[in-house]
């Protein structure tokens, strides 16, 4: 999926949104005045009355049949989900996007195979797509809910990273505050290896080595890749500011966890660490 | 943990099972909930005689049903907050939060299975952390019974099983089950899981040759899927390695496994650790 593509969705998903909600609107007005109206003129207009409770019957006939059509949608963004998991990302990718050309009555339904569509591109390494589709999302008027909203940012900076553009990415995550009250432990297991690569790819050592007891505990649910990931970082983060013990600990925890040179291949961040910690190694 | 005995557990089950409402039930209750607006309009608009009752009691019908989902929705929306809530603390080592939440979360029937699972695994987490290994394994045995969970669910239950088992010291029945793991096929992350809970077996039970003979091949599976709890592998080779002699290994891995985790934390868990603590020097924690 190329980032032309993902664009092209987003367009159509904003005008798709605009039908669906001026549908809304007609079915509801239609049912609302047929209703009040067939009420009304039933004494006095007969077949005024019949045709006022003849179209009411046929919107509310209708929003029902769009109903289940749109609960369909939301269907196969959950068998989409089952295909990730299982890693058949391109049949993932077919059914999203055949769920995201369709129309629907509801926007979460839409919002839901929008936001796997990204998971889906960024799993592929197609980090441009990954991240007009969350760019897409966030500036949706209205958009997603919070917690998607949340995961789309977070995912967004993954993407600007990814793509070298540190100042997108520091930007995409600025109104999540890691220790916030608001973020789950999941979102915060999520956040933290990018929030930690943000900050030492602008140099914001302090800020890293912040709370270091407070991210190690994060760190170490981490699966064994990212939990290296992490120590690296904040190793790096406690070299910078004078504290070399803590940063030859965390230094040893991360080769412990994984190989280093493999993550530095996959994260620039890292590149200054690798061969310290093959000497670290050798010793 | 509350005292709590097999009988409340029972209860528990029996509280948080879910009335299954058979799929075309549940479409034929909103047809005839949808008929009952639209036809007393529709003949009321025909034949003239449209009562203001004839309208109201259908809407009403509609409007109870329309409440009636969002309030069981929301219910099960609560608890499914309370469920995850209680696993952030348990992984945050939270143990008195845990517990609270889950109460609030097993407060009443959880439809879905997967939330069920998770619930009575973290219950009988809870269990064995006040050492009552023999209601926990109560909890695991009608986990399976039941059929509660998906496929990868059920197997991780039967090791939390054969874990339960090995620390209440019935030992027969933990290796048999042991051995009948060893024949199913699972993920590689299970395998890693089974791989540990065979070392403790073999250390427990001081068969330390059969614990070191694949070593390597060991711990690179336990660096490669258990992460952290990688640490408590590597302690459990440092101590089969300690029997045999083989002290600077011993020493070697005691020290990777103590950069993990904190020696206390290691025997806490693996009591057999203990006899290491003091022969070998341990990573110093400076955070």
């Amino acid at each position: 999926m190329s980032g032309t593509e993902a664009h092209r969705l987003i367009q159509s998903l904003r005008r798709q949104f605009l039908l669906a909600t001026v549908t809304r609107v007609t079915l509801l007005s239609v049912v609302g005045l047929g209703f009040v109206l067939g009420t009304l003129w039933q004494a006095h207009f007969q077949r005024g009355s019949e045709l006022m409770w003849s179209a009411a019957s046929l919107a509310a006939i209708a929003w029902l049949t769009l109903t289940f059509y749109s609960v369909r949608q939301i269907r196969v963004a959950h068998q989409a989900s089952a295909f990730i998991a299982s890693g058949r990302l391109d049949l993932a990718e077919e059914r999203l996007k055949n769920a995201l050309r369709k129309f629907s009555l509801y926007r979460n339904g839409k919002l839901l195979a929008c936001h796997h569509l990204a998971v889906v591109a960024h799993g592929r390494k197609s980090y441009r797509a990954a991240a007009e589709l969350c760019d897409g999302m966030i500036s949706l008027p209205g958009g997603p809910l919070v917690a998607t909203r949340r995961t789309c940012r977070i995912l967004l900076a993954d993407c600007r990273l990814f793509l070298g553009d540190v100042l997108a990415a520091s930007r995409a995550i600025a109104p999540l505050r890691l220790d916030g009250a608001d973020l789950g432990l999941a979102e915060q297991l999520l956040l933290l290896p990018i929030e930690l690569r943000c900050q030492i790819a602008a140099e914001q050592y302090e800020e890293a080595a912040r709370a270091l007891p407070w991210k190690l505990k994060r760190a170490e649910l981490l699966d064994a890749p990212r939990a290296a990931l992490v120590h690296a970082l904040l190793a790096q983060a406690a070299r910078k500011t004078g504290k070399g013990p803590v940063a030859d600990f965390l230094q040893r925890r991360a080769e412990l966890y994984h190989d280093l040179d493999d993550l530095a291949e996959e994260y620039p961040a890292l590149r200054d660490l690798a061969p310290r910690a093959r000497s670290a190694d050798n010793k | 943990m509350q005292q709590i005995e097999a009988e409340q557990i029972d209860q528990r089950f029996a509280a948080t099972t879910a009335r299954a409402w058979p799929r075309q039930g549940r479409y034929a209750l909103v047809m005839l909930a949808a008929a009952a607006v639209i036809l007393p309009a529709w003949v009321g608009g025909q034949s003239g005689q449209t009562t203001g009752l004839l309208i109201l009691i259908p809407w009403s019908i509609l409007a109870a049903l329309l409440v009636a989902g969002w309030l069981a929705a929301r219910r099960q929306r609560r608890s499914r907050q309370n469920i995850t809530q209680a696993w952030e603390m348990a992984q945050l080592e939270n143990w008195a939060d845990a517990e609270q939440c889950l109460d609030l979360g097993m407060g009443g029937p959880i439809r879905s299975p997967s939330d069920r699972w998770q619930s009575f695994m973290l219950l009988a987490t809870l269990l064995e952390r006040d050492g009552r290994h023999d209601l926990a394994a109560h909890v695991h045995v009608r986990l399976l019974l039941e059929r509660i969970g998906d496929g990868y669910q059920l197997q991780q239950t039967q090791l939390a099983l054969t874990m339960a088992k090995l620390r209440n010291e019935e030992l027969t029945d933990a290796v048999r089950l042991l051995d009948q793991l060893e024949r199913l096929p699972m993920p590689l992350t299970l395998r890693a899981v089974y791989s540990l809970i065979r070392l403790y077996q073999q250390v427990f039970m001081g068969h330390h040759l059969d614990a070191v003979e694949n070593m390597n091949e060991q711990q690179s599976l336990f660096r490669r899927f258990l992460s952290t709890r990688a640490g408590y592998g590597y302690g459990l080779l440092a101590a089969s390695l300690h029997h045999l002699g083989r002290n600077v290994e011993a020493a070697k891995l005691w020290l990777d496994a103590t950069t993990l985790i904190r020696p206390e934390k290691l025997v806490e868990e693996y009591p057999p650790l203990a006899s290491l603590r003091g022969q070998y020097p341990a990573m110093e924690h400076p955070i």
